[in-house]
């Protein structure tokens, strides 16, 4: 399997299919939470909280901004557990929560360049790799600069569809736009990286 | 399909996010177009490249995490000023409230000023007392006369002498 392929699949959220491990739905784990279960809610938890964090690092390139982000996330989700539609699935639910947080967050620091995500907490730095593994360091320290650079409505586009490997609807609908407005910014995004990602693309 | 309508479908169609029908007009251009089947390629080289990112996992502490946060908020939701009582809900109430509040004790003080001052009074009984004396020598039936009857009459002369 290729890198790519492992990444895909380490990174999306479980599906209907994984909803169901343990014999209970999401919606119906939601219901129970409304009811006052709240060990429904950390099944909830142990599902879904792996891929909410990275969702989130991927946005932020920050591992503790992203683990706060997923944390609120969650949070909102808890205090809005009698708002929540049953017929709603809970994953779409969840990931419009965490996109909303991140694109707010980001634009919050925008107004406040102080506040901006470092960005530098790579697990693996260049001093802890062999030589062999360096220029794939470079790169991945490359992509996430040029990922980072994008502006917040693409960098979050292409987030969900390469990391999240969702189709443009399902981002559509996680962005709360349309999905021309989808494929506009992810072409958009596509041109920015080629150019921040020129001669590795090249060489590639 | 010209090279820029293809140019702008190029990454909607290497994610296979189009319709059958545009798909096959862009592959059919792709077919006989090298500049845009170089365009394509490098559009795909860049999606691979992003591909390399890496993943990372929650804290062991991340549960516990969010139930303190969501105890925190509670608490606080309880214990603290509700959100009618924010500073910034509230300064336009305030603003209002300080408002009615001069208004009204300018209206006192000014109304208390008007109330007990002499000042008019005197002026329209010197007013009047000018009045009367320009008609007093008025013979009976006149228009004068009347007038410094009437004066008489009134309660601030009741039961006082006439000008006359």
């Amino acid at each position: 399997m290729e890198n790519r392929d492992v990444v895909s699949e380490l990174l999306s959220p479980p599906r209907a299919v994984g909803a169901e491990v343990s014999g209970t739905s999401d919606a119906d784990l939601m219901a129970r939470v409304a009811d006052g279960d709240n060990g429904a809610f950390d099944v909830l938890l142990v599902r879904h909280r792996r891929w909410v964090v990275n969702l989130a690092w991927q946005y932020a390139g920050d591992a503790a901004e992203a683990e706060d982000l997923a944390q609120e996330a969650f949070v909102r989700v808890y205090r809005a557990r009698r708002k929540y539609p049953p017929t709603a699935e809970f994953t779409a639910y969840l990931r419009r929560v965490a996109v909303n947080l991140c694109l707010n967050e980001a634009r919050r620091r925008r107004r406040h360049p102080t506040d901006s995500w470092s960005g530098q907490d790579d697990p693996e730095t260049a001093a802890d790799l062999p030589d062999v593994l360096l220029a794939r360091a470079e790169l991945t320290q490359r992509v996430r600069t040029a990922v980072k650079q994008l502006p917040d409505s693409q960098r979050m586009a292409v987030t969900l569809r390469r990391y999240e490997d969702l189709s443009h609807q399902e981002i559509a609908r996680a962005m709360g736009c349309s999905v021309s407005a989808v494929e506009s910014l992810l072409h958009r995004a596509t041109q920015n990286l080629r150019k921040a990602l020129g001669d590795y693309v090249q060489n590639s | 399909m010209t090279c820029r309508q293809c140019r702008r479908q190029l990454t909607s169609y290497l994610h296979k996010a189009l319709s059958d029908r545009v798909s096959e007009s862009v592959q059919r251009h792709l077919d006989h177009c090298p500049e845009c089947a170089g365009e394509a390629a490098a559009v795909g080289a860049v999606w691979e490249t992003l591909g390399t990112a890496k993943t990372i996992e929650p804290s062991p502490g991340f549960d516990g995490a969010v139930w303190a946060r969501v105890r925190e908020r509670e608490r606080s939701w309880l214990a603290g000023p509700s959100t009618l009582l924010r500073p910034a809900r509230l300064a336009p109430v305030a603003a209002l409230a300080a408002t009615v509040f001069v208004g009204g004790w300018l209206g006192f003080r000014h109304g208390r000023t008007e109330a007990t001052s002499t000042g008019p009074i005197q002026m329209a009984a010197a007013i009047e007392q000018q009045v009367s004396g320009a008609f007093a020598a008025d013979p009976p039936g006149s228009v004068g006369e009347a007038y410094v009857t009437l004066v008489s009459l009134s309660p601030a002369n009741a039961g006082g002498e006439t000008q006359r």
